[in-house]
């Protein structure tokens, strides 16, 4: 079993231990956008406070007595989660997983590290980047199981691209997300960088729905990249959409293949193991036994959300012990397949 | 200057003579040598046996009243940060970087974490180091195993005090008979600092703390103050408590407040009204080495000496009132209110000024090669107390 949907939210702290010099030396500009948090034990996070970075400005407002929200509640049916899973602790979390009977976990940037949005794109690039090099330190644990989704800039497209490249050598990093802007549409060509990118290197792209601007929901995202024309041109591109159950593909799809001028085209990028939509925990079984018959379970990946989970996801474990779905995973994270 | 600790060397004998005069009963003693006052040598040795080793006051909680609030204090050559944390404690570290030893913050100010200048180290509140960039492949290395170098810390009456030394004993338990004299009647956990000061005296620190603990100079030197409303007769002291660590006089004055009639303006801390009549008016308690508080019916007057050299001390003062009439001048929708209070300040502004010309003109007196020991007063007795303490913890 691959879990697609896990994360990760390093304090301020050890992203600013993981920057570059340049970006280190702008903490002080950081800081507005910092809040102090209140751990939640049992949570995977850790026991004393610690810094993180909000989507507004909040200090020194926020300062008062130590305040910050805490992390959602542990998953259900995880029990409880070592203390600093979601920080530092990799073999906390391998325990876990072990436990859980889980073979890898793809490492996402908890919405912490997307607050970087809120920033100047050049200072949320330099948190990317910093988050990007720490997932990959978290995951020296064992980089066969642990695999790393680099959080890249779309406002930043030369950057990224060049992340990705020089990321990529690196045998943990296994996929892309891209914080897409709600100005620019992704069929732009100030893109073009960061598909190359992804052709040259095999790395998929994982579009995680609370990564971008809301406007790029999947249903939107699929069509700009079919009216583009961005699997043809790419034709290495492949695209994982998380975060947002899999309730939306049949028909997104179905519709989409009436609408374009090669019709069925998009069927063919699913069958050729392009497209993937990500089981989550909040699906019901009726919509992931729908989407299974019409996609073909070859396209379906699981997320738990892990260490976090949202309310209403009573039907997850039974979700997650699909037979279909244990094999995929690893067909969406191997390079270039 | 180089001539200066060979001098006292040389000497050894005849101060080693002069502190045996001074450990005679009070009335029958020597005061302290005048090389005490000035010596290099003496100096290090008290910061040595009395600064690094005694619990001394840095502040007042309401210092860093919120979660990341710091101040920075100077103990002899140690810079010391106070802080408030995110779990509400306050903290004190030694403000030496881990790393390479800089020194990291000055001054005060509120921060979510402390950043070391030199090579950026993060440390949280609580002196753990969060960050150290570039620090993966160096051999053996976890952050835990460096952080800020912590001192003992504890509160008392809402003084943050703190001991340099890792295997002193508590402090409340030292003074807890203090309360003998009813000290916790005073409200003082209660009071909030509404007026500080600060002074960089030309003094020995010893100087201005013999001059708090003895009321025979107020008739000469407090003569456009204390001395139209405190007549040397009406303190007590109390020199039988002679094994304490603190001292206290108490001068016979129920009701004193800092106004110009002597009427308190502020309301009056009620338990004080119980306070048996030798122990009501207006107690000065000294806790060794150089903290003291000066308490009256509607206010706490307290300071902290820190030496700086032989020659120099800081002189740290703070006035402070019920937190209810503090937060009103906060306000500062009381004008009545707020003219007591400049009231009050401008009062202890003025015998401040006259106890810091003294203390200073004493000094450049004490420098003079031909200054001897003296002898104490009956209105002394404390002075004798205090130096014999300072004697017997440095030069014995
Ligand atoms: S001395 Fe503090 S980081 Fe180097
Ligand atoms: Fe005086």
């Amino acid at each position: 079993m691959v879990d697609v949907g896990t994360y990760v939210a390093p304090s301020m702290e050890l992203i600013y231990e993981s920057g570059v010099p340049d970006f280190r030396g702008h903490w002080d500009r950081m800081l507005p956008w910092v809040e102090v948090t209140h751990p939640r034990p049992g949570t995977g996070d850790w026991e004393a406070p610690y810094l993180r970075l909000t989507g507004r400005r909040t200090w020194p407002a926020a300062l008062g007595r130590a305040g910050g929200e805490q992390l959602d509640p542990p998953l259900s049916n995880s029990g409880h989660v070592a203390s600093g899973v979601v920080q530092d602790n990799a073999r906390g979390r391998l325990a876990a997983m072990d436990a859980a009977g889980v073979e890898r976990h793809l490492i996402n940037a908890a919405p912490s590290v997307g607050a970087a949005r809120g920033l100047a794109s050049n200072m949320a690039a330099g948190v990317f980047g910093a988050y990007n090099r720490y997932a990959i330190h978290y995951c020296d644990a064992d980089p066969v199981r642990l695999k790393v989704a680099l959080q890249l800039h779309g406002l930043e497209p030369q950057w990224a691209a060049e992340e990705i490249r020089e990321l990529s050598q690196e045998a943990c990093v296994a996929a892309v997300s891209i914080a897409l802007p709600v100005k620019i549409a992704p069929e732009s060509s100030a893109f073009a960088p960061i598909w190359q990118a992804l052709e040259e290197t095999g790395l998929p792209l994982l579009h995680r729905a609370s990564f971008s601007s809301p406007v790029w929901t999947p249903r939107y995202l699929l069509t700009y990249f079919m009216f583009a024309q961005v699997f043809e041109r790419y034709p290495g591109l492949r695209i994982g959409f998380a975060e947002s159950g899999v309730a939306w593909a049949p028909g997104a799809i179905e519709h989409l293949d009436r609408l374009i001028d090669a019709p069925g085209r998009v069927r063919e990028y699913v069958d050729a193991g392009r497209i993937f939509a990500a089981v989550g925990p909040t699906d019901d079984a009726a919509s992931v036994e729908r989407a299974a018959d019409e996609l073909g379970p070859d396209a379906l990946l699981w997320e738990s959300y892990f260490p976090f989970v949202p309310l209403g996801c009573a039907e997850a474990p039974a979700l997650r012990r699909a037979p279909e779905l244990e094999r995929h995973g690893d067909r969406f994270l191997a390079r270039g397949s | 200057m180089a001539s200066v600790a060979k001098l006292v060397g040389a000497q050894e004998v005849e101060f080693d003579a002069r502190l045996a005069d001074l450990k005679k009963p009070a009335l029958e003693a020597a005061t302290l040598p005048p090389e005490a006052y000035w010596s290099p040598e003496l100096y290090q040795r008290e910061i040595d046996a009395i600064f690094f080793k005694e619990w001394i006051c840095v502040g007042r909680v309401e210092d860093v009243p919120n979660a990341g609030d710091f101040v920075t204090h100077e103990i002899a050559t140690e810079s010391l940060i106070i802080v408030r944390d995110h779990e509400d404690q306050i903290c004190v570290h030694h403000n030496v970087c881990r790393h390479r030893g800089c020194q990291i913050v000055e001054g005060s100010g509120n921060t979510p974490a402390f950043k070391c200048p030199y090579h950026g180290w993060m440390y949280g509140l609580g002196g753990d180091l969060r960050g150290a960039p570039e620090f993966r492949h160096t051999e053996n290395f976890d952050k835990k195993d460096y952080p800020l170098i912590s001192a003992q810390v504890e509160i008392w009456e809402g003084f943050i005090m703190v001991n340099l030394d890792p295997e002193a004993t508590p402090f409340a338990p030292r003074v807890s008979e203090m309360s003998r004299f009813g000290i916790e009647r005073y409200g003082m956990s209660n009071h909030v600092t509404t007026h500080r000061w600060h002074f960089r005296l030309n003094c020995n620190w010893k100087e201005w703390m013999e001059n708090s603990i003895e009321e025979y100079h107020i008739p000469w030197v407090h003569t456009e103050t204390f001395q139209a409303v405190s007549p040397m007769k009406g303190w007590v002291e109390f020199p039988d408590i002679t094994d304490q660590p603190w001292i206290v006089m108490v001068g016979q004055f129920p009701g004193f407040s800092y106004s110009d009639t002597g009427d308190p303006l502020f309301p009056v801390t009620p338990e004080t009204a119980d306070l048996a009549p030798e122990h009501s008016g207006m107690p000065i308690w000294v806790s060794y080495p150089s903290m003291g508080v000066l308490n009256s019916v509607d206010t706490t007057v307290y300071y902290v000496l820190l030496p700086d050299g032989p020659d120099h001390c800081h002189l740290r003062l703070g006035l402070a009132v019920a937190k209810e009439s503090a937060e009103a001048l906060a306000r500062g929708d009381d004008p009545a209110l707020q003219a007591s209070h400049e009231e009050y300040v401008r009062n202890i502004d003025s015998f401040l000024a006259e106890d810091n010309k003294i203390s200073e003109q004493q000094h450049r007196g004490m420098r003079s090669r031909h200054a001897k020991p003296g002898r104490f007063s009956k209105h002394e007795i404390l002075a004798w107390k205090f130096d014999t303490w300072v004697a017997e913890r440095a030069y014995s």
